[in-house]
């Protein structure tokens, strides 16, 4: 080549020049073609989100799973889901960690833990078939869709019987439904309509059937709007997170809840005008009232008739009947009362509407599981789908024992698993295909989000392999031919629903619209429902010895040791099947912030009567079992009871569960008495072992750090009424009181405004913020010493002088004059162009000093290298740092999700929108709580509430930190009904 | 200074006692840097092993992480900084002594004074670990160091910690520097000794040969010294009184009940003062019997320093009372009810303790048999110790346990690698204290000498001082003349007045003031190099705040510009002082034309450092006979003469 001359040099370096000043690349960018056949998965580095249903309980929410280079990082309500409206509870929220689970069983096994591969394991399962002598019984989870039908050909295919269990399964609630209108099932609740909800022990925000869907419409009919909130009473022996969120509390012994309903009923049918058939329903009244006893101390006659007045006389109202786990006839005849209830003040086909029946109207009761395994023999072949028996019922252990042989399908080495002959480990619900129905008309999809981690199979496909390994292919029932697989098997199921659903439109696009959708939807046809006349074994059935003595009920605290027990599931732990997850376990418990364990809770002075004081071992004791728990004095509860929560106890599933405090279920079983869960006798075991709180009080100490506003002095208030807020502003600064003018804004200054009367304490939020920010979970040794990590902590208070809790959602305040950050040495913690208190983790050398000077101690210090145990690992945000020790972090409002919709906005051309950002925690709110947006954007609902709301304060205010999170009181009604 | 300052004085105006001379001085500080005894190695190996453990722990620590301390949430900060106050506060004692008694002339504190100062650098040193052990990320601590680096990022001059970082670090330099040159006289007598004893190529004679700079004490040298020295003083005491009031600003600058307070920097560095004079009397009351000192440090020292801790505990007490009274007087809920749980809740034990250990115990020095009891004076010394420890753990740990959110609210344990660094820091201590007691001088034995110097001059005047400014004789030949003191030496300088030699020189073990006087000497330009060195550190500590935020550009805690003058003005002070002490120090290094390997004078003799006072006529070689003449007149001890 000839060297090229200075004048071509600079001929070639000019016109380079001008070609590049005059050509930007966006413009290539135009004339680029796109794809003829787009790739039907997203590049990497991109985010996509799947559409399926959460099968974490039996409420079956629609979730939205992030999904990023070949993994789920995140699980997220679906916003269009008729059953959760975009919310997502906090078990919802840890599916991920199940997915995830490094415990999870990963290969087929035979008993004794000898590994084995798929064809084996098919080829004897099925010869055990093909020799069986006895029966085929296969006890399942609650499933509604193709899978259901799968096990029911299954079953049927080999002359047995398969039954849908769950733990706790409301079958009280069918079983009164059934006997008072013949309708075997739970009903649909409209709450948000009520104006009144009367709940008796059912703690409908933390599990009760459908917690996500039920907080959302209580949130709304609890909120304030044209003068005036619905109200909620509740009547039962423990402060729950739902009796926290009530306006009036009836704190009565285990057995008063039906004492008051059916003196509610009396009320009604004597004196007020009893709607529908009035002659039966009072001899309904006639024999429930043989059975409950009188009025619990505390609650006058007048209180229970002006309840009676309000329930009839509301526009709207609704009773419902608790507890979750009551299985015995006690929970059957309050569930009944409540049913009357509703059917005397004319809810039924409203508010309590028989149309939608739930899908755990289709799930078997303890009564049912019970009969089901006591049947089985030497002979019997027992397939477990799902199901911990071992676990949660009482006796299955020996029938498990004594079962020919037991095949356990499921995704964790659980109680059961460690007795089955065969484990075979199946898909989790996010790999797998799938549908469920969580309430008539709502059709849920699922589908594979990721492809499979582990050596798992769909449940579906093993049971169509194993009947056909045993010579006999399973077809389905009217159906075209023998599916191959279970995938071709909710194909054929959806072919159906979609000749009725929409038979206008080709199926691949009812199917992709319904797989984007999360399902498919339809309304219900109504049904009439009808009273029927009092069965005569309701009558008949004989007043227990207990009551005829002492007209009062709950008796069985009158003695020093005994007591009425009272179980209820806890809003993390739920039935004890995710016992296992890191978040729930270490997420606190709402009403006593305690966590990785359970307790049992006295009332002070029974506690004082066994001599017991916080923290000291009782042995709780019944006929059935005996279990120790730590001692939490409180009076939350009533004072014959002692409250211990489920979900703990177990003695396999993994290594966050295991022996971690004790198993409830142990004492629960064939009560027949005036009392859901019966007497127990409580002894002091001589030793201390105090639970992990991470709230040491709950008590303000008179610094009105959570406020109550009255209901009467709000309604006499207009928008920008009440005590101004110090904005995060220039216009917060006062010279008088600032040394600095305050900087100025040019495109953002996000906020946040918490409704503190929205907030039912479930702790969603917090659990999304571990998922979305890469949290790790410390354990309970560490938060022993207080070393949580959570960015977002959800705290309960009580109101200054009484007992009312209340929660206060914790987070970084993103304060415009943060103490925080001109105590860092080295520019670690700095204040960013849109207002956020950023934390940079690469300039930290981790003084702590930011976290000493945050008033709000929101700021969470790196105790140690944290590990994430494989694979958990693949659930981490890749667009959020792990920190490594030494360094702080804290609450970024989800900056990585700031940024993305800045981002969508630009490549839009479009200024970003009111609600177009949606950090994890108001995402994941139920309830909608929590609320973002950018405070100079006038017309955004943050800087209309911020400005205008007659409920807004900060917390700790006179510290002229000037916060950009504004809190709105809790509400409260002017008196009790 | 208080009345117990003067009574103290006029209880030493007998001191030292005629019986002490040059000689017996020089000799019995020599003495005590003679070989240890085998007990000294057994205590200098267990406490390197003790130190050796603590290392370890902090190896153990940085590895695993802060996760293996009791610190947590919310208590961020536990016993290392607990640590780090009470080391700074130990190392106020020897400056306060060195500089503010040096100012006031108070006579007494020159037993203990080089005793003092030593503990002071000890004490900082140890200090100065704590908060790099308390770090997070350790790897990363010189992110707080102000350089230019690729990162572009500069420290926060707002935060009280950089505050801290430059306060302590200034503290240590100018203590350094203090001590070093406070020292130079007695390293000269050092040297000489060795020198005579081992030989010039010694080991020993070669590295005290390096130590003391050269220096002869000759009248040009102990004239810019003594300037100097003043000047250090000057430049030390605002130190002293500052850099406690940092540490202070650590809390007070934070907002937590019982932190947030204006009492702190006066009662921090009282309370800090109180600490160090206690470990002064803990330290030297063993230190005398087994370096043999009793006739140096005697016990009217002991009471000096009794009586000066009744001050200081007169402002600690006064400190505890009026901490509860501005927190009830403030009307601020949480303060009050922060201080009803300092006196009732969990903590309560400390909080209470602080009273009998740090306020009662000392008060017991209101009584003279207690101030002249050497085991009285040794408990009560330990016994305040031991409170201010706890006062300091228990402000760092109380206000963080239990701030501003009940949720929040927790306790604190130290873990055992605490414990173990915390002892590891008292071993640390002890470790380089003993290493001092015998390889430098303990006493300052020149100013010791001094007083003797000052007490056999009083009455000498001289009318017309001799002109001999810029003649002073170096080393050319001359006639030395060797007088046994000052008085004679400076007769024979006046005499000098009437010849006609003009180039003189004095060789001395202690500085005579009135040589200067006689000499006509003016008070020379060290001055200017101490006040311009403070003007430029002045400046350029404002002008490195402010730079550096402008640089930045990055806006904290709510301000509208990233500058923020008022704070700057502390790291101003601080680089005040440093440039101040470092300028003055190259002064004095320039004029007394000290060096490593300077070499002395040829008149000079080893008996100048020791008890000897010399006279050098410097002259032509042929009037060499006319000046011995002149000198002999004089009736010196000795007359020598040098030929080139």
């Amino acid at each position: 080549m000839e060297p090229i001359s200075r004048r071509a040099f600079l001929g070639l370096a000019a016109s380079a020049g001008v070609a590049i000043a005059t050509s930007p690349p966006s413009k290539l960018a135009d004339r680029l073609i796109p794809y003829v056949n787009p790739p039907e998965y997203p590049p990497s580095g991109q985010w996509a989100t799947y559409a399926t249903t959460c099968r974490e309980c039996p409420a079956g929410c629609g979730m939205h799973l992030w999904h990023r280079d070949g993994r789920v990082t995140k699980a997220e309500g679906n916003p269009e889901h008729p059953v959760n409206c975009g919310g997502l509870c906090a078990r919802g929220q840890s599916s991920l960690q199940g997915l995830y689970d490094p415990d999870r069983l990963r290969a087929p096994q035979r008993s004794g833990g000898a590994l084995a591969s798929w064809p084996d394991a098919i080829t004897s399962i099925g010869d055990k078939l093909r020799n069986r002598r006895g029966r085929v019984v296969v006890l399942s989870d609650l499933q509604t869709g193709a899978l259901r039908e799968v096990v029911e050909s299954f079953a049927a295919a080999f002359g047995g019987a398969a039954l849908f269990w769950e733990p706790i399964n409301c079958e009280a609630l069918c079983g009164a439904h059934d006997a008072l209108f013949g309708l075997p099932q739970i009903p649909a609740f409209r709450m948000e309509q009520c104006r009144l909800i009367l709940t008796f022990g059912a703690d409908f925000l933390d599990t009760w059937i459908s917690p996500v869907e039920y907080a959302a419409a209580f949130s709304r009919m609890h909120a304030f709007r044209e003068g005036g909130m619905g109200r909620m009473v509740y009547v039962g022996p423990r402060l729950s997170m739902t009796a926290g969120n009530a306006d009036d509390f009836l704190c009565v012994p285990p057995g008063g809840e039906l004492a008051i309903a059916v003196e509610m009923l009396r009320a009604i049918a004597e004196k007020g005008r009893p709607k529908g058939d009035a002659r039966t329903l009072t001899a309904h009244l006639k024999a429930l009232s043989a059975r409950a006893g009188g009025l619990p101390e505390g609650v006058s006659r007048a209180r229970v008739e002006s309840l009676a007045r309000a329930f009839v006389e509301s526009p709207s109202s609704v009773a419902l009947a608790g507890p979750a786990g009551g299985s015995g006839s006690a929970a059957r005849d309050l569930a009944m009362a409540a049913a009357l209830l509703n059917y005397a003040a004319g809810r039924i086909g409203s508010s309590m509407d028989f149309a939608a029946p739930h899908a755990l109207s289709r799930a078997a009761g303890n009564r049912q599981a019970e009969a089901l395994l006591e049947g089985l023999t030497q002979e019997d072949i027992l397939f477990l789908l799902g199901a911990n028996p071992v676990y949660a019922l009482n006796g299955a252990e020996a029938a498990l024992r004594r079962a020919g042989a037991v095949v356990c399908l499921g995704t964790m080495p659980d109680e059961s698993a460690a007795l089955a002959h065969w484990t075979l480990p199946v898909d989790s619900p996010l790999e797998s295909w799938g549908d469920y129905e969580p309430r008539a008309g709502v059709h849920g999809l699922m589908q594979p989000t990721l492809s499979r981690l582990h050596n798992s199979r769909p449940a579906g496909d093993l049971f169509l392999e194993v009947a056909r390994a045993a010579g006999k292919p399973l077809a389905r029932p009217g159906g075209a031919g023998a599916p191959e697989n279970f995938e071709q098997w909710l194909h054929l199921c959806w072919r159906e629903l979609h000749a009725r659903l929409s038979p206008l439109t080709p199926f691949d696009l009812f199917w992709h619209d319904s797989l984007r959708r999360g399902g498919a939807y339809e309304k219900p046809a109504e049904v009439s429902v009808q009273l029927r006349p009092v069965a005569d074994s309701m009558v008949e059935r004989a007043v227990p010895a207990r009551l005829v003595n002492d007209s009062r009920l709950g008796t069985a605290g009158s003695t020093t040791t005994d007591a009425e027990l009272w179980v209820w599931p806890s809003v993390m732990l739920f039935d004890g099947r995710v016992a296992n997850r890191g978040w729930l376990q270490e997420a606190p418990e709402p009403t006593t912030s305690i966590t990785w364990g359970s307790w049992v809770e006295l009332h002070p002075r029974k506690a004082r009567a066994l001599g017991l004081s916080d923290g000291d071992v009782v042995e709780i004791s019944n006929e059935r079992a005996a279990i120790e728990l730590p001692l939490l004095v409180t009076e939350d509860v009533a004072e014959n009871v002692a409250a211990v929560p489920l979900g703990q106890g177990h003695t396999a599933l993994g290594r966050n569960a295991t022996r971690r405090g004790a198993n409830a279920f142990r004492l629960l079983g064939g009560v027949e008495g005036p009392t859901a869960f019966g007497p127990v006798k409580l002894r002091p075991a001589g030793r201390s072992a105090p639970p992990t709180s991470v709230a040491p009080t709950q008590d303000q100490y008179k610094r009105e750090l959570l406020q109550w506003m009255p209901l009467a002095r709000l309604r006499a208030m207009n928008p920008g009424d009440g005590n101004p807020v110090v904005l995060p502003l220039p216009e917060g600064f006062d010279p008088r009181r600032d040394l600095y003018q305050g900087r100025k804004y040019d495109q953002h200054r996000w906020a946040m405004v918490v409704d503190l009367h929205r907030c039912t304490g479930c702790g969603a939020c917090g659990v999304a913020c571990y998922a979305e920010n890469n949290i790790a979970v410390m354990g309970e040794e560490q938060l022993r010493v207080g070393r949580e990590l959570a960015w977002l902590k959800v705290v309960p208070y009580r109101k200054e002088g009484s007992r009312r809790l209340g929660w206060l959602p914790m987070l970084c305040q993103q304060c415009e004059c943060a103490p925080c950050e001109p105590v860092c040495p080295v520019f670690a913690s700095v204040h960013d162009g849109e207002g956020l208190n950023a934390q940079v983790y690469n300039r930290c050398i981790g003084t702590r000093y930011c976290s000493n000077n945050c008033p709000y101690k929101v700021r969470r210090f790196n105790w140690r290298n944290n590990e994430w145990p494989s694979p958990l690992e693949r659930q981490l945000n890749p667009e959020v740092t792990v920190r490594c020790r030494g360094v702080m972090e804290k609450c970024t409002f989800c900056i990585q999700r700031i940024r993305n919709a800045e981002h969508v906005a630009k490549r839009a051309r479009r200024p970003v929108k009111d609600g177009d950002i949606l950090p994890a925690c108001v995402q994941s709110c139920p309830t909608r709580a929590l609320l973002f947006g950018d405070l100079l954007l006038s017309d955004s609902e943050v800087s209309r509430l911020t400005h205008n709301d007659p409920r807004r304060y900060h917390v700790l205010e006179s510290l002229n930190a000037k916060p950009a999170i504004t809190y709105l009181m809790r509400i409260e009604q002017d008196e009790p009904v | 200074m208080s009345q117990s300052e003067k009574a103290a004085t006029a209880g030493l105006r007998e001191w030292p006692s005629e019986k002490l001379d040059y000689a017996a001085i020089t000799d019995t500080v020599l003495d005590a840097m003679r070989p240890p005894s085998r007990r000294y190695y057994v205590w200098v190996t267990v406490l390197a092993l003790v130190v050796a453990a603590a290392f370890s722990a902090w190896i153990y620590q940085v590895r695993v992480g802060m996760v293996v301390t009791g610190v947590n949430h919310p208590v961020g900060w536990g016993c290392y900084i607990g640590n780090f106050v009470f080391w700074v506060g130990i190392a106020h004692s020897g400056t306060l002594i060195s500089a503010i008694l040096h100012l006031v002339r108070a006579r007494w504190r020159n037993a203990v004074s080089r005793s003092a100062e030593a503990m002071t650098i000890f004490a900082v040193l140890t200090a100065g670990l704590f908060p790099l052990i308390h770090l997070g990320r350790l790897w990363v601590f010189y992110y707080i160091i102000p350089y230019p680096s690729e990162r572009q990022l500069w420290p926060n001059f707002t935060s009280a910690l950089v505050w801290d970082f430059v306060a302590v670090s200034t503290y240590l330099t100018v203590s350094v520097i203090f001590f070093y040159v406070g020292m130079l006289p007695d390293l000269a007598s050092v040297r000489d000794r060795a020198v005579s004893r081992l030989g010039p190529d010694h080991i020993h004679a070669r590295i005290y040969r390096w130590l003391a700079l050269g220096w002869s004490g000759t009248a040009h040298q102990w004239r810019h010294y003594g300037r100097s020295y003043l000047y250090f003083a000057a430049l030390a005491t605002p130190l002293v009184i500052s850099v406690h009031s940092v540490v202070s600003w650590d809390f007070a600058m934070g907002l937590l009940p019982g932190w947030h307070s204006a009492v702190f920097p006066p009662y921090f560095v009282a309370g800090a003062i109180h600490s160090g004079l206690a470990m002064v009397l803990v330290l030297m009351i063993p230190m005398r019997r087994w370096l043999r000192l009793e006739s140096l440090v005697t016990i009217e020292h002991f009471d000096a320093l009794a009586q000066t801790m009744l001050l200081t505990t007169a402002i600690v007490a006064y400190a505890y009372v009026v901490e509860p009274f501005i927190s009830w007087y403030s009307g601020d809920l949480q303060e009050w009810q922060f201080t009803a749980w300092r006196a009732t809740g969990h903590m309560a034990w400390m909080y209470w303790a602080l009273i009998p250990l740090n306020v009662l115990a000392p008060l017991a020095f209101v009584f003279r048999r207690v101030r002249r009891n050497f085991k009285a004076l040794f408990t009560v010394a330990i016994l305040v110790t031991v409170g201010m420890w706890i006062e300091r753990y228990f402000i760092v740990v109380g206000s963080t346990s239990h701030d501003f959110l009940p949720h929040n609210w927790g306790p604190y344990h130290p873990s055992w690698v605490e414990w173990t660094i915390t002892a590891g820091s008292f071993a640390w201590f002890m470790f380089w204290f003993l290493l001092f007691s015998k390889t430098l001088p303990v006493i300052p034995a020149g100013e010791m000498k001094g007083l003797l110097a000052e007490g056999q001059t009083h009455d000498l005047h001289v009318r017309t001082p001799l002109d001999a400014h810029g003649q002073i004789a170096r080393s050319r030949a001359g006639v030395l003349a060797i007088f046994p003191g000052p008085e004679p030496l400076l007769l024979a300088l006046r005499g000098m007045h009437g010849s006609s030699f003009r180039q003189l020189e004095t060789l001395s073990p202690v500085k005579v003031g009135e040589v200067e006087q006689f000499l006509g000497l003016s008070h020379g330009p060290i001055r200017y190099w101490t006040f311009f060195g403070a003007l430029s550190g002045c400046i350029g500590g404002l002008w490195l705040a402010s730079g550096t935020a402008g640089v930045n550009g990055l806006i904290v805690g709510g301000k509208s510009t990233p500058v923020a003058w008022i704070p700057y003005c502390i790291v101003a002070f601080e680089g005040t002082i440093l440039m101040g002490t470092l300028a003055n120090l190259t002064g004095l290094i320039v004029h007394a034309r000290l060096g490593p390997q300077r070499a002395l004078p040829a008149a000079y003799d080893p008996a100048f450092s020791r008890d000897k006072f010399g006279l050098f006529v410097s002259c032509e070689p042929a009037r060499l006979e006319e000046a011995k003449r002149e000198l002999a007149r004089f009736k010196p001890e000795e007359i020598r003469v040098i030929h080139h």
